[in-house]
């Protein structure tokens, strides 16, 4: 087990170190000066100066990258280049919770959704129940999120008024406002999500209740109940883990269009906003920041897969 | 033993008649199969009016799809105005057929470019196993960054173009087209076929582009249609942030955006626009899910 673990983690570094490499290298793709492309056209040759000096823009480009990952390491991701000057770390830890809160609920949904739908598929397979949950999770793949939510949108807030258009309310401004604004955005990303989980756990469950030892233990008399709780639960758990840990690592990759869509200020607005501020600093700090919990997120499956299957850990 | 025993045809002429009809006779069975399977059918003529409005959009629009009218402003669907019009009083109607365009063209861009060079990425890293473990990381870590984050940040550094957009959705579809050329490769060059002409002592480079690349070509090929749809909704939602193709072109995207602004008033921005990517996208998808049961039954 513990070989399994230390593998994996050590398989994680090469992928970090590369994403950390593409995120840098991101500033220096636009065409010409960075400083310019920050500044715009207009800025003058002081400023410029000022700004390259600041960044540390005119050293050689391998002494910016240790420099930029050592001031990461540090928790420095840098002053946001737009007016205000804020520290990104701070801009970020800001807009952290309002993402999380909806990753964590649109998980909820993904859960509730997929599990129960894809094990009645299973269940029920070659039926019109089957063909029903089938449509309804292509349909959740071919449609993109924020047309979703848009619909979700024009029926609850428009037509029948019982949530805000958009906008967001912390928690602390009562639950049953947090709720009412948080409700339909969550809806929104786990909705779309379920569709691929539902097949998935579709797929896994039909797998698991064809194989020969729920057959056997079938043919043996086991009651319907026990077959299930004993046999058929443990081996659909890696399934489980994945909906749970996919839908999560889903969720905060969709949020950047839904939370912009309805005014939650989490980590995608942030990063919405800073398009037309040109302000790549918080852009490279957030895109870090959710891809290396993506690989995060990827390796604690992983290590969750191992120890609720021994099969994948000693292969 | 004389090599009629081995062969036992008149001549190579006849020998390449049999493996025409051959080819010839499974063609046809693949295209039957995939014509009784009707949700593809419809996928495809889905795919095929889209790709035809696209084409013929100046001779379909009513309008200008650009001219602005302030005069006749967000009014609702009318003879007049098939899809009513925005804001500015520019034709819904128009504007989302001259839309298919750009997002047909974004898509076919985007999944042929991603096709190729997911190809040649794959094919070279089944080869060496060094070469791999760079191309694959490599591919990890772009594929880390969520995709539309990647190409929004990618959008923000290059600027607001249309092949911008297109550059930007080929990197980030890019690394999962290599990722399933790869695997399919490595099934693909263990096969007796591959040894018999290694044995024969073919060229690498022969082997690799006259044997294996046309036998990945079937997942590839699916994996294209998938990139293709994912590229439209990519777009769409690029446009719809607003980092997407430069403002006032018709994307669907951006209408769908403009109608956001006027969700309580104009249904139809977001009703028309909204309803044709997603028609597109889910023609895309059935198309691929149909191709992929026809191509490469294993992977189903």
């Amino acid at each position: 087990m513990k070989k399994y673990i230390v593998n994996r983690i050590l398989s994680v570094i090469p992928v970090l170190i590369i994403v950390s490499i593409v995120v840098f290298s991101l500033l220096h793709l636009t065409p010409g000066d960075p400083a310019i492309a920050i500044l715009g056209e207009d800025a003058t040759q002081e400023a410029i100066d000022e700004l390259r000096e600041r960044m540390g823009l005119n050293d050689p480009i391998p002494v910016q990258y240790l420099n930029w990952l050592n001031d990461i390491f540090h928790g420095d991701f840098g002053t946001s280049t737009a007016s205000s000057g804020e520290a990104v770390t701070s801009m970020i830890a800001s807009h952290f919770i309002p993402t999380l809160q909806l990753a964590i609920y649109s998980t909820i949904v993904t859960v509730l959704l997929a599990v129960p739908l894809g094990m009645l598929a299973a269940r029920k397979r070659g039926t019109v129940v089957d063909h029903g949950v089938t449509v309804l999770a292509l349909c959740g793949i071919s449609l993109p999120s924020f047309l979703f939510g848009l619909g979700m949108m024009m029926l609850f807030a428009v037509k029948l008024r019982w949530v805000p258009v958009s906008g967001y309310k912390a928690m602390s401004a009562g639950l049953g406002a947090h709720f009412r604004t948080m409700i339909i955005p969550a809806v929104s990303l786990g909705f779309m999500h379920s569709a691929f989980m539902m097949r998935m756990t579709r797929a896994s469950m039909l797998e698991v209740l064809n194989s020969d030892y729920i057959k056997m233990a079938k043919s043996k008399g086991v009651k319907e109940l026990w077959l299930v709780a004993k046999h058929a639960l443990r081996n659909s758990l890696v399934t489980l883990v994945t909906v749970i840990g996919q839908g999560f690592i889903g969720a905060l990759s969709g949020a950047t269009i839904v939370e912009s869509m309805f005014g939650i200020p989490g980590m995608g607005s942030l990063v919405v906003n800073s398009i037309g501020r040109r302000d790549f600093q918080v852009i490279q700090a957030v895109v870090l920041l959710i891809a290396v919990i993506n690989v995060v997120m990827n390796l604690v499956i992983d290590i969750l897969y191992g120890i609720v299957d021994p099969r994948i850990r000693l292969s | 033993m004389t090599n009629d025993m081995n062969i036992p045809f008149e001549s190579k002429e006849e020998l390449e008649e049999i493996r025409k009809t051959l080819v010839k006779e499974q063609r046809e069975l693949k295209r039957k199969k995939f014509l009784k399977n009707k949700m593809s059918v419809a996928g495809l003529c889905i795919v095929i009016i889209m790709i035809i409005i696209a084409i013929f959009a100046p001779s379909i629009a009513t309008h200008d799809p650009y001219e602005t009218n302030v005069m006749e402003s967000l009014l609702p669907p009318s003879a007049q105005h098939w899809f009513g019009t925005d804001k500015i009083g520019r034709d819904v109607f128009s504007r989302v057929i001259y839309g298919a365009r750009i997002s047909l063209f974004v898509g076919v861009s985007v999944g042929g470019i991603s096709a190729v060079l997911g190809l040649i990425i794959g094919l070279y890293a089944s080869t060496n196993k060094v070469l791999d473990n760079i191309l694959m990381r490599c591919c990890d870590g772009l594929r880390s960054i969520p995709n539309l984050l990647l190409a929004i940040t990618l959008m923000t550094v290059l600027g607001a173009a249309l092949k911008n957009v297109i550059i930007s959705l080929a990197i980030v579809s890019t690394p999962g087209v290599a990722r399933m050329a790869r695997s399919s490769a490595l099934v693909v060059r263990e096969q007796t076929y591959v040894e018999a002409m290694r044995c024969l002592g073919a060229k690498k480079s022969r082997i690799l582009w006259k044997h294996i690349a046309p036998n990945i070509l079937a997942p590839v090929i699916v994996q294209m249609t998938f990139a293709f749809a994912s590229a439209i909704i990519a777009e769409a939602s690029l446009s719809f942030l607003g980092a997407g193709v430069p403002s006032g072109t018709p994307s669907w995207g951006s209408m769908l955006s403009e109608g956001k602004a006027v969700i309580y008033s104009a249904w139809w921005m977001i009703a028309f626009p909204g309803a044709f990517t997603a028609l597109t996208v889910l023609g895309l998808n059935l198309f691929g899910d149909g191709l992929r049961d026809l191509l490469d039954p294993l992977t189903n």
